[in-house]
């Protein structure tokens, strides 16, 4: 490859996308290129399971062809990228991060893959995640068939999740790219502690169909990649109603950055909760206020009153025992590999009709409240996460004290299907990043990646990357 | 906590724990169990803090039931 490698490693989806029209590369040297990143440090991060190199080179060649002969798909034609491995792929194995389910295989792909296969991406690698998406309460970072995820940044610590090998991949430069999923925190988490940018659309923004189910009313697919810019190319090729998912809005999705604001946001600053946040997160992100006082108007804000958590907690315990009961009734998850895990589906088993209703009735009220908010600002910011990545080795709740391991904003913002774009801040202890989410409105997917992306030109955060 | 809700928060625990053993209880040792009482704990905690909060019989789930009509 004629350029530097590291200039490609880490290069956004337009660098690379101008790179290959140029002709400084070509879609099967990148291929190849992250191929053998993924193979020769993707291990030492425990972050892929499934190197697809066959289909990778296949897609590759396709899109060469097809840019030769002048059809141009647009911003993803020849891009590599990484799917969580709770994504469909034809013939290949999607293991859920579950060892019992390490041969599972699907006959066709997912929706979200046969989207970016029309965009002309080039899927190299199934990567790593928790097992079952974390739904059956794992404690510790040892909760995956591929062992404990090491984030690039400091290997003595873990990712996040439950999008784990999702943000290793792409914060180590072994993918452009990935897509991760959300229930309760799984994008926001990883790429707040790997120093991405993660964006959790909007509930039904992106199809489900051919993801794994933890919760059907809380999950979401989203983007994890370098910029907040990069994530809008990518929810365009993956956003738009799908039969197949009846959840999908009927609204379509433009990123038009060219006619984004750069400046002149209306932004609310939840500091509520900052007393159990770490003190690094909370003055990287104060700084992260004062940058966006340049670019916007800030006033305090505060949340509705509601026990989100206990909320959360029913819903996600009882959707996610609906979901597993089959994997519950048959012991298959005394094969996961976190203790914690092989027991932690049975109590949602025991949670009543009528105390699910309760939950869904309580979130209709939340939800009404919320949007109420959230209308009268272009976005709300809050730390991503309140701590930075803890320990491998480490039990999350121990390392949490005495902050609080939960983040409401995130919380609420998955009751309430809202969405959320988590960008890197700066620098915590142990060398790891902290991360600032922004939040806004369902449907405000551009004016959130407009905000970060504003703040990603007066900071170069975003910019930095760890060494291999 | 009065007493008496300690009393039936504990009922109400070992009730659900019943209905798992009797289920799946060859699955369970001692760590097991102690493990699965405190997870229906907080599920029956998270359960009454739902219930102190007051609804109207017009709250409705937050969710559309959707009947369908397939023509031709």
């Amino acid at each position: 490859m004629s350029t530097n490698d590291d200039h490609v490693s880490f290069a956004t989806i337009r660098e690379l996308g101008r790179m290959i029209r140029s002709g400084e590369t070509t879609p099967t040297r990148l291929a190849e290129h992250f191929l053998g990143r993924l193979e020769t440090i993707g291990p030492e991060l425990n972050a892929v399971v499934t190197l697809t190199r066959e289909r990778a080179m296949r897609e590759a060649q396709l899109a060469e062809d097809e840019l030769a002969s002048g059809y141009d798909r647009g911003p993803l034609h020849g891009i590599p990228y990484g799917a969580k491995d709770l994504l469909a792929t034809a013939g290949i194995p999607t293991s859920w991060g579950a060892e019992p389910l390490r041969e599972q295989i699907f006959a066709d792909d997912a929706t979200a893959v046969k989207k970016l296969r029309d965009a002309g991406a080039v899927l190299v690698a199934k990567l790593a995640m928790i097992e079952m998406a974390g739904g059956m309460g794992y404690n510790q970072p040892v909760a995956s068939l591929t062992g404990a995820p090491r984030n690039p940044w400091n290997r003595e610590s873990w990712t996040g999740g439950s999008s784990s090998g999702s943000g290793a991949a792409v914060a180590a430069g072994l993918v452009p790219f990935a897509i991760g999923s959300e229930t309760g925190g799984s994008i926001l988490s990883p790429s707040s502690y790997c120093g991405l940018s993660g964006l959790r659309p909007s509930y039904g923004r992106i199809s489900r169909h051919g993801a794994m189910a933890l919760c059907w009313t809380l999950d979401k697919l989203g983007p994890m990649c370098h910029t907040a810019d990069d994530t809008g190319i990518v929810l365009q090729a993956l956003a738009g109603y799908d039969p197949a998912d009846g959840s999908t809005l009927q609204q379509t999705y433009r990123y038009e950055p060219e006619i984004a604001r750069s400046s002149g946001f209306r932004l609310g600053v939840l500091r509520q909760g900052l007393d159990l946040v770490q003190p690094e997160v909370n003055a990287n992100f104060e700084a992260a206020c004062t940058a966006l006082g340049s670019v916007a108007t800030l006033e305090n804000v505060e949340l509705p009153d509601y026990p989100y958590g206990d909320i959360y907690t029913l819903i996600l315990s009882s959707e996610g025992a609906a979901a597993f009961e089959d994997l519950i009734e048959r012991g298959v998850i005394s094969g996961l590999t976190a203790p914690e895990d092989r027991l932690g589906g049975y109590a949602g088993l025991t949670v009543t009709a009528v105390e699910y209703l309760r939950a869904m009735r309580v979130r209709r009220r939340i939800n009404d409240e919320v949007d109420a908010l959230l209308s009268r600002y272009d976005a709300i910011v809050h730390p991503a996460t309140n701590t930075v990545a803890s320990p491998i080795g480490v039990n999350f709740d121990l390392f949490a004290k005495p902050w609080s391991r939960r983040n409401t904003l995130t919380s609420l913002g998955n009751l309430s299907g809202f969405p959320a774009l988590s960008v890197m801040s700066g620098f915590g202890e142990r060398g790891l990043p902290t991360g600032m989410q922004i939040a806004g409105r369902v449907g405000s997917e551009s004016t959130l990646i407009a905000v970060g992306s504003a703040y990603q030109q007066l900071t170069d955060w975003h910019d930095q990357h760890p060494s291999d | 906590m009065s007493g008496s809700q300690s009393d039936e928060r504990a009922a109400v625990v070992e009730a659900r724990y019943q209905m798992l053993a009797a289920r799946f209880g060859d699955r369970f040792d001692a760590a097991a169990e102690e493990k699965l009482r405190a997870d229906l704990a907080k599920l029956v905690d998270a359960a009454d803090a739902l219930r102190a909060l007051p609804l109207a019989n017009g709250d409705e789930p937050d969710f559309v039931f959707p009947p369908v009509r397939r023509d031709g």
